[in-house]
């Protein structure tokens, strides 16, 4: 006599489909809760400054020879671009104007941030991934320490502040090679070009875009680590965080990018965003 | 940590902030943040583009920025557009320079450029209001184009109607004209047959005296000259005088030159007639109808001219003057009034006066100008009956009289009045114009006296 067995019924369509939007929903509300978790941890006593310090010369010094290149090899290429635009106008003495607020105003946060989310953020991601799989949080946690406020805290932190930093060197580095280009060009000098550069930039045109990376910093450093510090399925867990860190937070700075360029535009009318 | 990595975070972040120092007051400089400067405003109809932080430029050099814009309150009021200004300009900044909206370059930005002023001018102060001009606007000049074209569709609207009255009406003269250049080219022609005939009739008379034929009265229709000739030359033969004496000196008298001049003018006058009126007769002149028109005219006027000179010299010769006697006149057209008044004018003829006042032949037109009236017309009708009941063998004078005004205008009046009156009575009556004369008398009446002259 065959024995009766109970099998749960195979999901509805409808039931699949809500779960497959239920998932990300959750991951996204998982992220914010992170988030604000970050934020509020990063202004609790203790401050981690040593911890804070490290990640800074990590992220932010590390960084600098990146940026650098980066810059001066950005600046060149669009000084290039720019004349080839602007002779046709006969205004190559813009180039300079135009260069400067290519790079002050967009160009110069938006590529640090890109930069920095695929250095800096793949890191956090890969080192909290692993740290997480390894156990080693759950280690710090039976210590007693906030891993929370050790790892992720700091992170957020020093991204919060190296953003803005790198973001300047950016954009002088981008400068340089502008004007390595265009003194190779034309012929170009020193004092006029930056007299020229910096002569049609108001403070609207150079603070806000600079202050906005902070916001880029806090994006890169809260998805890495929010990723990294949920990982779970071992070494392919932690590449699977690693690239997710890059992939999500450079997203999440273009898309926010475009908030922030209309809500400067909006408080800073005159020079717009 | 180690120091080490301390120091050199602390280099980066200050290397940064400093980097970021720099950038902050290469603008600030740009935006003569930290320069001495002075305030001053100026307003402005339209503001075209000008906003907080847009730059000032006192004759060309970068001097400043837009602090402040102060929207009007009233639609009539400006905009008032505050300003900061470098002090080491303030020089040239003078109470009539002049602040204007110009644009940087083809597409670049707008500034406010603030002419130099005058050394005459005083320096504009800490706050004070420098004059302005409007900015020029391409709007504005399409607008006032647009509205030009209109006012000229309203004139052209207007003078449209103008227009073609004149057009019509200068077609119409035109027609006039040609219609009046084709009735006159038969007059024309009569003028030079009649020449013709008199140049004949002239050489007639020439064969006749230089042939020494006693006839000669008689073909001048003088009775009594001809008689006198037949009695001389009968006293000449009766007396058996040497006759070729006689013929050798009418033979030499001047008169015999004289009527062959006569002739050979008459000729060149005939053929100079004959030309013009061919060209007048051609609508394909060389210079076309007026200028063909104008040039027979002068010509004729010359010829006729000459000719009246001609006729003239006839006239008051031996052989003709007896028949002008007369008939009482020489010329008509050339009686000045003293000699109308003397008594020895129309002697041996009757008269016929008929009296007419200016309020019975003339009315006034729009323009101030005597016409003759149709009841005028028909008293001069009714006048004329009466004349031509008498004999027409003498001159009919048509005296016009004035009053009114100076002298001279009194002669002009009483001319024109007599004129009208003379043209019409032609016309109307097909009299012979040698015939009919007018004077212009000044007397304390207005009107216009007919006076027939008759045996």
């Amino acid at each position: 006599m065959p024995i009766a067995t109970t099998q749960p019924p195979p999901p509805s369509v409808l039931q699949s489909f809500m779960e497959s939007i239920a998932a990300p929903i959750e991951w996204f509300g998982g992220l914010c809760l992170f988030a604000a978790q970050a934020i509020r941890e990063c202004f609790q006593r203790p401050f981690e400054w040593t911890e804070i310090l490290r990640q800074t010369y990590q992220i932010g010094w590390q960084s600098a020879p990146l940026i650098v290149l980066s810059g001066l090899a950005v600046g060149s290429v669009l000084s290039m671009h720019t004349r080839a635009t602007l002779e046709r106008f006969g205004a190559e003495s813009m180039i300079p104007t135009a260069l400067a607020f290519a790079l002050v105003k967009e160009t110069g946060p938006l590529v640090t941030g890109l930069l920095i989310s695929g250095r800096v953020g793949a890191g956090i991601g890969a080192e909290l991934g692993g740290m997480r799989v390894t156990e080693q949080i759950d280690a710090l946690e039976s210590l007693a320490v906030n891993s929370f406020h050790y790892l992720v805290a700091t992170r957020v932190l020093a991204c919060v502040v190296a953003l803005p930093l790198l973001t300047v060197l950016m954009n002088f580095s981008g400068l340089l090679g502008g004007f390595f280009a265009e003194a190779t060009i034309s012929g170009m000098s020193f004092p006029y070009y930056f007299h020229a550069a910096f002569g049609s930039l108001a403070f609207s045109d150079f603070i806000p875009p600079t202050a906005k990376t902070m916001v880029f910093g806090f994006l890169i450093g809260t998805t890495s680590a929010y990723l990294g510090y949920n990982a779970s399925g071992g070494a392919e867990g932690v590449g699977r965080a690693s690239t997710q860190s890059v992939v999500l937070s450079s997203i999440f700075l273009i898309v926010v990018n475009v908030v922030l360029v209309k809500f400067i535009a909006f408080l800073f009318p005159v020079g717009g965003a | 940590m180690e120091t080490t990595k301390k120091l050199i975070v602390g280099i980066f972040v200050g290397a940064c902030l400093l980097l970021f120092g720099i950038g902050l007051f290469l603008i600030g400089n740009n935006i003569q943040l930290f320069t001495k400067s002075f305030d001053a405003y100026t307003d402005f109809a339209k503001i075209t583009g000008i906003q907080n932080g847009s730059k000032v430029r006192v004759a060309g050099m970068d001097a400043g920025t837009v602090t402040r814009i102060d929207v009007p309150a009233r639609p009539e009021d400006k905009f008032r557009v505050h300003l900061r200004i470098v002090e080491k300009l303030h020089p040239i900044v003078r109470q009539d320079s002049i602040a204007s909206i110009q644009t940087d370059g083809l597409l670049g930005n707008k500034f406010l450029q603030i002419d130099a002023g005058t050394s005459s001018a005083q320096l504009a102060q800490n706050g004070a209001r420098l004059p302005s001009t409007e900015p020029f606007d391409w709007g504005d000049l399409i607008d006032q184009v647009n509205g030009v074209v209109k006012k000229v569709n309203v004139i052209l609207e207007e003078v449209k109607a103008p227009v073609l009255l004149a057009v019509a009406q200068i077609e119409a003269a035109a027609h006039s004209a040609d219609k009046l250049i084709k009735h006159a080219t038969p007059e024309v022609n009569g003028i030079l047959a009649s020449a013709n005939k008199i140049s004949a009739n002239l050489n007639e008379i020439i064969d006749g005296v230089q042939e020494g034929q006693g006839a000669v009265g008689a073909l001048f229709k003088d009775k009594e000259m001809a008689a006198s000739l037949h009695r001389s030359v009968d006293n000449v033969q009766e007396a058996t005088v040497d006759v070729k004496k006689v013929v050798k000196k009418v033979e030499d008298s001047d008169i015999v030159p004289e009527v062959q001049k006569a002739v050979k003018n008459l000729q060149h006058i005939t053929a100079q007639v004959k030309d013009a009126v061919e060209k007048f007769q051609s609508d394909a002149g060389e210079g076309g109808v007026g200028e063909n028109l104008q040039r027979t005219l002068a010509d004729a006027h010359e010829a006729m001219s000459d000719l009246s000179d001609n006729t003239e010299a006839l006239k008051h010769n031996f052989f003709f003057r007896g028949f002008f006697k007369r008939r009482g006149f020489y010329d008509l057209g050339a009686l000045t009034a003293p000699e109308y008044q003397k008594p020895s004018f129309g002697k041996g003829f009757k008269k016929h006066p008929i009296w007419l006042t200016t309020t019975e032949l003339f009315q006034t037109d729009a323009k101030g100008l005597e016409t003759l009236s149709p009841a005028g017309k028909t008293k001069l009708d009714a006048a004329m009956t009466e004349i031509l009941q008498l004999p027409r063998n003498g001159p009919l004078m048509i005296e016009g009289y004035s009053g009114t005004g100076v002298p001279s205008q009194q002669y002009l009046t009483g001319r024109r009045r007599a004129a009208r009156v003379q043209m019409y009575l032609i016309e109307r009556f097909h009299l012979r114009p040698a015939y009919v004369g007018i004077i212009a008398l000044s007397a304390a009446k207005e009107g216009v006296g007919i006076v027939s002259y008759y045996k």
